[in-house]
Parts: C-alpha cells; sequence; structure tokens
C-alpha cells in the first residue's frame, strides 16, 4: 500500500489512479465534514468536487511535513465552506430537509426529525468559525491541534472557542430529549425555493 | 490534573476520552475514575454529547463517481522537473536512457566550440597578420617558455 507521500507525489506526476485512490480514501470524512458545515446545502457536492479538483491541481502545495495529507484536505474544503458561507448566507438559512433515513416507527421518526431539526436548527446559527470547529473535533475526529492548523488558530483559542460553543448550544437545546441517532441522507435533498 | 482543567477539558471538548487532548488522555481519564466531582462534571455534559450525536450524515456513494468522471487540467510542471523528466525518462523509453544523457554531456562542449568560434578573448584572428609565418612565430614564442615581452623588444 502506497503512502500518502509516495501518493501525492504520483499526483503531482499527472497519475490519475494515485488521485482516484486518494479521492477514493478521504472523499467520505471530506463530505461528511462539507454536508455539516453547509446545512445539507445542494452545494455541498460542488464544494467536495472543487475540494478535490484543488487536490489535484494544489498537490505541490502540500507540505507533509507540516500537515497531514486528511488535515490539508479539511483546511481546503473549511475555506471553500467559508468563503460560501459569506458569499451566500441566505441559501443555506432558507433550506429545509425534507426526508431522513433509518426511521423506525412513525411516532419515534416524528421524536427524531424534531430533535434533528432543533440541533440543525442551533448549528445553523452558531458562527461560522464556532460551528467548524464543533465539526472538526467532535465529528471528524481530528486531534485538537489538526483542528487548530485547518482553522489557522492556536490550540488555547480553540478551547475557547469550543467551550463557548458547547455552552451556546446547551443552551439552544435544553429540555430536547433524545434517541437514538436519525440521519440525514444527503442524496435525497430537496432544496426549498429561494424568496 | 486538576478539577479545574478536567472541567475546562470537559466544557471544550466533551465526554469522550478520544477527543481529549492527546496528551492529557491518561491524566484525565485517571482523574475522572478517581474523582467524584469530574463525575458530576462528566454527566453534566453527556447530555449535550448524546445530543450531538444524533446528527449523523449517509454517505453518498456517487459522489466517487461524480469526482472522477470531472475533468483534470494537465498538471503544472516546473522547468527543473521538465528537465529531469526528459534527462533521466522512464525505463521503457530505452534508447532515449542513452542518447539523451550523453547529448546533455555534449552540451558544454558545443557550447565552448560556439564561443570560441565568435569570439576572440583578444587573441588576434590569423587574417590581421602580414604572412602565415609571422603568425606562426608568435604562435611559438608564446607556447615556447620564453618570456614572449623580452622577444618583442
Amino acid at each position: 500500500m502506497m503512502t500518502d507521500e509516495a501518493l501525492m507525489s504520483a499526483i503531482r506526476a499527472g497519475d490519475r489512479q494515485a488521485y482516484a485512490q486518494v479521492v477514493n480514501n478521504h472523499v467520505r470524512p471530506v463530505n461528511r465534514y462539507i454536508v455539516r458545515m453547509l446545512g445539507s446545502h445542494s452545494d455541498s457536492e460542488d464544494i467536495a468536487q472543487e475540494t478535490f479538483l484543488r487536490l489535484w491541481t494544489q498537490a505541490h502545495t502540500w507540505q507533509p511535513d507540516k500537515a497531514g495529507l486528511s488535515t490539508w484536505l479539511h483546511r481546503i474544503a473549511h475555506n471553500l465552506c467559508i468563503d460560501y458561507l459569506r458569499r451566500d448566507k441566505s441559501a443555506v438559512t432558507s433550506e429545509y430537509l425534507d426526508e431522513y433515513a433509518a426511521r423506525e416507527s412513525p411516532e419515534k421518526s416524528l421524536a427524531q426529525d424534531s430533535n434533528l431539526q432543533a440541533l440543525e436548527q442551533a448549528l445553523r446559527q452558531l458562527p461560522e468559525r464556532q460551528r467548524s470547529a464543533l465539526i472538526l473535533t467532535h465529528y471528524q475526529g481530528l486531534a485538537n491541534r489538526e483542528v487548530a492548523q485547518i482553522m489557522d488558530i492556536s490550540v488555547d483559542a480553540l478551547e475557547s472557542v469550543l467551550a463557548r460553543t458547547r455552552r451556546s448550544l446547551k443552551a439552544q437545546l435544553q429540555g430536547i430529549e433524545t434517541d437514538s441517532p436519525a440521519q440525514i441522507n444527503v442524496t435525497k435533498i430537496h432544496v426549498k425555493e429561494r424568496d | 490534573m486538576t478539577l479545574e482543567r478536567f472541567s475546562q477539558i470537559l466544557a471544550s471538548y466533551g465526554c469522550d476520552p478520544a477527543r481529549w487532548p492527546a496528551s492529557e488522555q491518561q491524566a484525565a481519564s485517571a482523574f475522572l475514575a478517581s474523582n467524584s466531582g469530574a463525575k458530576d462534571l462528566w454527566d453534566e455534559q453527556a447530555a449535550l454529547d448524546k445530543h450531538l450525536d444524533t446528527f449523523q450524515v449517509v454517505d453518498d456513494t456517487n459522489l466517487i463517481h461524480r469526482i472522477l468522471i470531472q475533468p483534470l487540467p494537465a498538471q503544472p510542471v516546473s522547468f527543473v522537473d521538465r528537465t529531469i523528466a526528459w534527462l533521466l525518462p522512464s525505463s521503457d523509453q530505452l534508447r532515449s536512457m542513452f542518447w539523451r544523457p550523453t547529448l546533455a554531456a555534449c552540451l558544454p562542449l558545443l557550447f565552448g566550440l560556439y564561443l570560441g568560434n565568435h569570439f576572440s578573448f583578444g587573441i588576434e584572428s590569423y587574417d590581421n597578420f602580414e604572412s602565415t609565418t609571422s603568425f606562426w612565430e608568435q604562435e611559438l614564442a608564446l607556447l615556447s617558455l620564453d618570456d614572449y615581452a623580452e622577444t618583442t623588444l
């Protein structure tokens, strides 16, 4: 099995098989991050495609001694998400989720839908920096140093952002019961017409 | 590990020790096991973690395909890489492997011949001498170990 360094070296030389392997290794976590950041927006697919296009075009800028490949790809996705959110904030806030998978019973799914929507709403209301810090730490399983590197802040600053984020979420979600995880099927998202 | 630091870790990273800073994981886990106040703090954060865990994303299996079929531009190649690739081609181009280094080695020679042909570097041309004999006399004087200045005086 080829190392990340060998794969990236092959990509720099124009090897499409190496590119396919890196995409295959990293597309799932990177796409999950984008979907959570953009609130399941349909443009998440475009952002994911752009992230991996940059993997190809900017392969020569990756420095393995400074950041792991996963961290580097998350940083590209993070910057694209932030650019997108700042450019078109209204598109994200006008969006709704239509379908959820993994439904066990109608009563339970209603409760799950309601809980998930509350969480989705609470996450959407967070400032981009707080949302990103929480998603990268809680869902992406990245180490604090990696998250700090992606967000271009110190570890101390990250801890401070995370503490504020969790405090804010706790206040917003107080009183909502939780059950087993509900799932968002990103292949079946319908976007409501913009006003 | 102090209760204050443990509280900060929980407030920032939540209840799962896997998300805690690697350098403090062991100490914080041991502190949690031995301190009742730590357990209370842990319980306070557990509800939020449980709530956050409900937000799962199902992977789009077609996304890989859509990424891989998008057209990719040619890779930008630096001058140095292009030169190295030219000098040391892949092993399936056996002929290139031999003639390219040979030609590359000849380049300084060709460059020297070009320079010698176009520039005099202060040496007078053969045509400026009155006769072939005087030219060769001077050449021989130069080649000999005699002091050229004395011979011309």
